[in-house]
């Protein structure tokens, strides 16, 4: 889940009117922000997770700041960038402590089927390491072939990457634009 | 900080009622809406966990595979087994199938509902477009479906031009959906979503007619629960029982009517009957988030995330008349003088609610608010004193309203009174 705030200035969201008119006003550019931030996260590439965060967005305007949420597993890892490493809690499929990250090939079952290991209904004595120089990969016997399934390391790192975002100055003009198409409505 | 998705569901009550799909589809959709329930399962402990899953993955906390995962612990722990020859299939609530039906079904609906209490909001945005954002296996006739709803309501608030557009508040969302709920997902494992139609372009679409965004309004102002009287007396006895149990504190079965008492919602009340409303306990599940964050601001604990929930009750309470003029004393620099001299007084930032005493004021401050002749004073002490609190006595102005000022006076000791009346 991501959630940033993006402080607004008076001439972004005008503090004229009633209550009711402020109110309007703070809809109508909270509206244009969610706008231009679901249809760039829906324009990202990718099968669905992108257009499942831009389903799952919310913006908020009060209190002089936009509160943007995007309340998505994994978008604030892509966002700010982390290191994700082994929980230790028990595997589902060899009942001990998970100490390395399966990290999915592309074409791996695991991606494919958006599915965790133990779903894959492999018997725990048909999977097996290969270790290759500088990484360990996790496979299972298939019939007569080999299944590649993964890589294992000790943990991943993301790099931060601002773009999972609009930029901030592209925010504050959507909400300003919408603040004064509804200050038009209303004939202010 | 925004987050209805999650309370969509939280708001939900957990309701074992173990009905087939179709016996569902019977009930009405107000209160099918309000309930977490599955078709076939009975059991509120498995329910509850189902939910509390769907709540986090809604929340961003969670994702699918990790639900999955948390959802069949929670069954293995509760000692869920499947009916003989189930094993695997859509009434196994361990397959893969039916857990990602349920949890993807209900987060998409909180979000559904989430975008649609935003897009109220909004009035540059007044109408919406269905589109399909998501390929389907088996698309649906999604045009056929569109016209036979468009022809259901009258084509109210619908483009006339064939175009999947219409006002958000028209009654065709409702029509359209398997559920009877006027966001999406329209139906199971649909693709098909709404995105934004401009006003200009329902006004070309002629659109806009009368008090569009009034209407706008009382939508959007209507928790789940607001309002909600259901007519249930066609339901088979059993049903009913059932449903009267599982519903417990949260809503009445009376002579053949569902009456919910929107806890935690914005169904309004005297500040009397409120606080016996909060007074109650609720079924294990439910939070009395309402009564928490009340309990927090007296304490002068209240979390930036609850603020939300706080201004949602106080907003309940039905506004009264004052018996006399109420008194505020309060420090203001010049600029903020002047300011509220133009544009009226409303409670400074920060503040959740501004208290005003009946009596003649003392206290710190250069300056006195008289409030005269007010009707939107709230009386949120007798919430705090069914709680068992001891308030000062005091009636609130809520934060956002507004006061204009209608006489200014300045006394011999420097103290500048003034006069305010409801905008």
């Amino acid at each position: 889940m991501l959630e940033i705030h993006i402080k607004v200035t008076g001439g972004e969201l005008p503090d004229i009117g009633s209550a009711e008119v402020q109110r309007r006003l703070r809809g109508a550019a909270a509206g244009h922000v969610r706008k231009l931030l679901h249809d760039h996260l829906a324009a990202r590439p990718g099968r669905s997770y992108w257009k499942e965060a831009a389903e799952a967005t919310e913006v908020e305007a009060s209190g002089g700041q936009y509160t943007v949420a995007v309340h998505q597993r994994g978008v604030a890892l892509h966002y700010y960038g982390g290191t994700v490493k082994p929980t230790g809690r028990i595997s589902s499929v060899t009942g001990k402590p998970i100490k390395r990250l399966l990290i999915p090939f592309d074409d791996s079952p695991l991606r494919k089927q958006k599915a965790e290991l133990y779903e894959l209904g492999i018997d725990p004595g048909d999977m097996f390491v290969l270790k290759k120089p500088a990484r360990a990969i996790l496979a299972a016997k298939q019939g007569s072939g080999v299944l590649m399934l993964g890589v294992l390391q000790p943990q991943q790192k993301f790099d931060a990457d601002k773009t999972v975002l609009p930029t901030e100055e592209a925010m504050r003009q959507a909400g300003a634009e919408g603040a004064n198409e509804a200050m038009n409505l209303l004939n202010l | 900080m925004p987050e209805y998705g999650k309370r969509y569901i939280e708001r939900q009550h957990v309701t074992a009622v173990s009905k087939s799909t179709r016996a569902w589809d019977r009930v009405d959709a107000q209160v099918r809406e309000r309930a977490f329930f599955m078709a076939g399962v009975g059991d509120a402990r498995r329910l509850a966990a189902f939910k509390r899953v769907a709540a986090a993955i809604a929340n961003g906390e969670m994702s699918l595979a990790e639900g999955r995962r948390h959802v069949r612990e929670a069954l293995a722990a509760s000692g869920y087994v499947p009916a003989e020859g189930e094993e695997g299939g859509l009434h196994d609530l361990r397959s893969r199938r039916r857990i990602d039906l349920t949890l993807q079904t209900n987060v998409d609906m909180a979000r559904g509902w989430a975008a649609r209490r935003q897009a109220l909001e909004d009035i540059t945005n007044p109408g919406q477009e269905l589109y399909r954002m998501k390929d389907a296996r088996v698309p649906r006739d999604w045009a056929r479906r569109w016209q036979e709803a468009a022809q259901a309501v009258g084509m109210e608030g619908v483009a006339p031009d064939g175009s999947w557009r219409a006002l958000v508040t028209s009654p065709i969302w409702v029509k359209l959906s398997r559920f009877g709920y006027a966001y999406p997902p329209f139906d199971f494992n649909s693709g098909m979503r709404v995105r934004p139609v401009s006003a200009d372009t329902c006004r070309q679409l002629g659109l806009l007619e009368g008090e569009w965004m009034e209407e706008m309004d009382r939508q959007r102002n209507e928790s789940l629960n607001q309002g909600m009287a259901v007519d249930v007396s066609d339901m088979d006895a059993e049903t009913l029982g059932q449903l009267d149990e599982a519903l417990g504190a949260v809503a009445n079965v009376r002579g053949g009517v569902v009456e919910m008492a929107d806890v935690n919602g914005t169904k309004p009340y005297s500040a009397a009957a409120l606080g016996a409303l909060l007074r109650e306990d609720l079924p294990g599940e439910i939070p009395n988030l309402q009564r928490d964050a009340l309990e927090l601001w007296d304490d002068g604990a209240l979390p930036e995330e609850a603020e939300p929930v706080l201004q949602d009750l106080f907003h309940r309470v039905e506004p009264e008349k004052a018996p006399g003029d109420l008194y505020r004393v309060t420090q203001m620099t010049p600029e903020e003088m002047a300011t509220m001299e133009r544009a009226g007084y409303t409670p400074p930032a920060g503040e959740q609610a501004a208290a005003f005493s009946p009596r003649q004021a003392t206290g710190k401050g250069n300056v006195v608010l008289k409030w005269q002749g007010a009707r939107k004073a709230r009386d949120i002490g007798a919430l705090l004193k069914a709680l068992g609190r001891e308030p000062e006595k005091a009636l609130h102005l809520l934060r956002g309203a507004r006061l204009k000022v209608v006489a200014k006076a300045e006394g011999a000791d420097g103290t500048i009174t003034y006069t305010v009346q409801d905008a």
